[in-house]
């Protein structure tokens, strides 16, 4: 098993990135556009498989590098970049084979290795995100001015002479990624986010003493669990609403403070826009299809924090639906089942608000936004409750499944969003999106009526 | 007697805690010590700092002769370390993950792995994540013994084993030191697990060594048993 073996690990991905390859082979040779296009284009698609390749291999590169292990193990480090390097050059591999045009290889390798360090600072310092959105909207301004001849210079021109500065920063990289170290916060994340050992992992950054994170999640830890702290050491008795509703309490909980971060953003930019008025390039389809995903978004992500959440805390569960107060299984799934919905009721209407108010403000042109964030919301809320409640509920591990499909899904949420934005389509003409929803609704009420009829077993679920 | 480990004047602090101060200690062949220490003492700060896991402040530390900021690869294939957590490559099965190990040593004992695998029932088609916190702790001892080290360091390697796990452990610990002159640390908080492998003793106290001796001259000058030494001088 070589490192070369561990870091690309799985076949799914292997044949994917194969298929990527592929298609960008396909494009080259039987593209019926002019030979310059279609090397373009091919330059292009190559970036995809590469992406996917240092994204995959950045996450386990960040855990294979920050093993306690690798201090005393001979010749670790030595190996380890040894494979980084091969793993860097086949992916730059299929770059060399298909672009016969030096300049466009330079430019294509120059943006392949670009991405290659935008996912090392990206997974290794917590800072680069503030730089990358920063960087982000700030080359709306600097292409603005950019014609679309001047475009394919400064995309297939400029970067291949920048291609012996981006050579130098891979090598830096690699000759120093041993200094490289995380924080134990981020190295608890990062274990979250390669999803291989989601529970203990997510279990392990519970546990993590509070003076090594940082002051932000401290201070956002106390927040969340601040009510649930009083609630216990209040004098008044707990019902059995209140019980359940203490698994609640921890770092990813979707304490009240969550809430006030949203809306304070929600404000800032309406603010932002009254006094600025927000230029023009914000109002395009992508800027306002990406600033609308955040209302699903946001169900989308509450709902698997509050999955992870309870997942952690089967103990607690299962040692309280013991206690007297609750008369039996269906009893203590009832209270559970009412703290669930109640806080995925008030997730929903509070993103609807929050959007409603947007739209109206930035957008007010665009007030058929407001009919489809509300249908997109609501199959967001019916899918994501259902797919959360079926794997509470089944016996199998199914945490990295329901990772995925929550993913996959707020992707194509996030593409419907586009689309309707982009050719001011109304989600609620279109009979797949209305069968969608229903089909959502249909999935919830069946995992609701799994639950009635057939209580999860607590000690057995997770 | 050959000197294995030296510390000097070993400094090590987190923030404004100070939990190493002015530690000096010297451990040669042979030694088996099991090293005590109250909840928070530095069991762990002392022997990733001796590893060179975490960095230190200040002083120094030899191991076989060389200092741990640049240890060869010929001293670190003498060493064998099963830490407290278990962090290893969580997506690769236990096969998987040995065999990855295996690559990085000259010297690698397939026979003793694949006993232990047995003596343990472990589950070798199994990820490292599935594993409970105990198969875990065993993966990571078969590891640290495969490549047949003369220095092993364990921190709190009995805390997640059942009792025929813990009694197992402790039994290929004396053969080890027995059969073949092994230097063996195991930090613990369990005082009869002490008594029963360790020909030494260390108790970590206020960032220092505090005690240092055989476990027999121990028990000699103090008429009380082990742990209620260990609570007096940590009292």
């Amino acid at each position: 098993m070589t490192i070369v073996n561990v870091l690309t690990k799985g076949w799914l991905f292997r044949v994917f990135i194969l298929l990527l390859w592929s298609f960008a082979v396909g494009f080259k040779f039987f593209s019926l556009e002019n030979r310059q296009s279609s090397d373009e284009a091919s330059a292009a698609l190559l970036m995809i498989p590469c992406l996917l390749i240092f994204l995959t291999v950045g996450y386990r590169f960040m855990v294979l590098n920050q093993n306690i292990m690798a201090f005393i193990t001979p010749n670790y480090y030595l190996k380890f970049k040894k494979s980084l390097a091969v793993i860097i050059f086949i992916s730059l591999l299929p770059s060399f084979l298909l672009l016969p045009d030096f300049i466009l290889l330079a430019s294509a390798l120059s943006w392949q290795l670009m991405l290659l360090a935008f996912c090392f600072f990206s997974f290794s310092r917590p800072w680069f995100w503030f730089v990358f959105s920063a960087f982000t909207f700030g080359s709306s301004f600097i292409f603005e001015g950019v014609s679309s001849d001047n475009l394919r210079f400064w995309l297939w021109q400029f970067p291949g002479y920048c291609l012996p500065i981006f050579v130098a920063l891979t090598y830096m990289l690699l000759i120093n990624l041993n200094k490289f170290k995380l924080s134990p916060l981020m190295k608890a994340k990062m274990l979250i986010y390669s999803g291989f050992t989601f529970s203990r992992s997510m279990t392990a950054y519970e546990k993590m003493p509070e003076e090594s994170k940082t002051k932000w999640h401290q201070w956002l830890n106390k927040q969340n669990s601040n009510a649930y702290r009083n609630k216990l050491a209040s004098k008044q008795q707990l019902n059995n609403r209140q019980l359940v509703e203490v698994a609640y309490s921890g770092s990813g909980g979707s304490g009240n403070i969550n809430f006030v971060l949203v809306s304070i953003f929600t404000v800032t930019l309406c603010v932002v826009h009254y006094v600025f008025k927000l230029p023009e390039y914000i109002l395009k389809p992508m800027f306002t299809g990406f600033l609308m995903m955040l209302a699903p978004g946001f169900v989308a992500i509450t709902t698997l924090s509050q999955y992870l959440l309870i997942s952690n805390k089967k103990e607690y569960l299962s040692r309280l639906r013991l206690m007297p107060s609750f008369k039996n299984d269906k009893d203590f799934n009832q209270s559970f089942l009412l703290v669930f919905f109640s806080k995925q009721i008030k997730t929903l209407l509070f993103t609807l608000i929050n959007a409603c108010v947007l739209i109206n403000i930035i957008w007010p042109d665009k007030n058929f936004l407001i009919s489809n964030i509300i249908i997109l919301n609501v199959i967001s809320f019916c899918f994501f409750s259902a797919l959360v409640m079926f794997a509470w509920h089944t016996k199998k591990r199914v945490k990295t499944v329901t990772q995925v499909l929550m993913g996959i899904s707020s992707f194509a949420l996030y593409i419907s969003l586009l689309i309707s934005a982009d050719q001011n389509y109304l989600l609620t003409d279109s009979s797949i999106f209305l069968g969608i929803a229903a089909g959502s609704f249909m999935l919830l009420l069946l995992s609701l009526v799994k639950w009635v009829y057939q209580a999860p077993s607590w000690q057995k679920v997770f | 007697m050959t000197a294995i480990i030296k510390i000097s004047k070993l400094h090590k602090s987190y923030k404004k805690q100070q939990v190493l101060t002015d530690l000096d200690w010297t451990i040669n062949q042979g030694d088996i010590i099991g090293l005590l220490g109250i909840n928070g003492a530095g069991k762990s700060t002392l022997i990733s700092s001796i590893l060179n896991i975490s960095a230190i402040d200040g002083g120094s530390v030899t191991l076989f002769g060389e200092s741990n900021q640049q240890l060869s690869p010929e001293v670190k294939a003498r060493i064998g370390y099963v830490p407290q957590v278990n962090d290893e490559i969580p997506w690769l099965t236990v096969k998987e993950l040995i065999a990855f190990k295996k690559q990085f040593y000259t010297i690698w004992q397939d026979e003793k792995v694949a006993e232990l695998i047995e003596r343990w029932q472990l589950d070798t088609s199994k990820k490292m994540s599935e594993l409970s916190v105990g198969q875990g702790q065993r993966v990571l001892i078969i590891l640290a013994l495969a490549p047949n080290p003369d220095l092993i360091i364990f921190d709190e390697p009995a805390a997640a084993l059942d009792p025929a796990g813990r009694r197992d452990f402790l039994k290929e610990i004396v053969n080890l030191a027995t059969e073949e002159n092994k230097t063996i640390i195991f930090s613990t908080h369990i005082t009869s697990d002490l008594e029963r492998v360790a020909n030494k003793v260390a108790i970590l106290h206020r960032g220092k060594i505090c005690l240092f001796e055989d476990l027999d001259t121990v028990k000699e000058n103090n008429p009380m048993s082990l742990e209620d030494t260990f609570l007096e001088i940590t009292a």
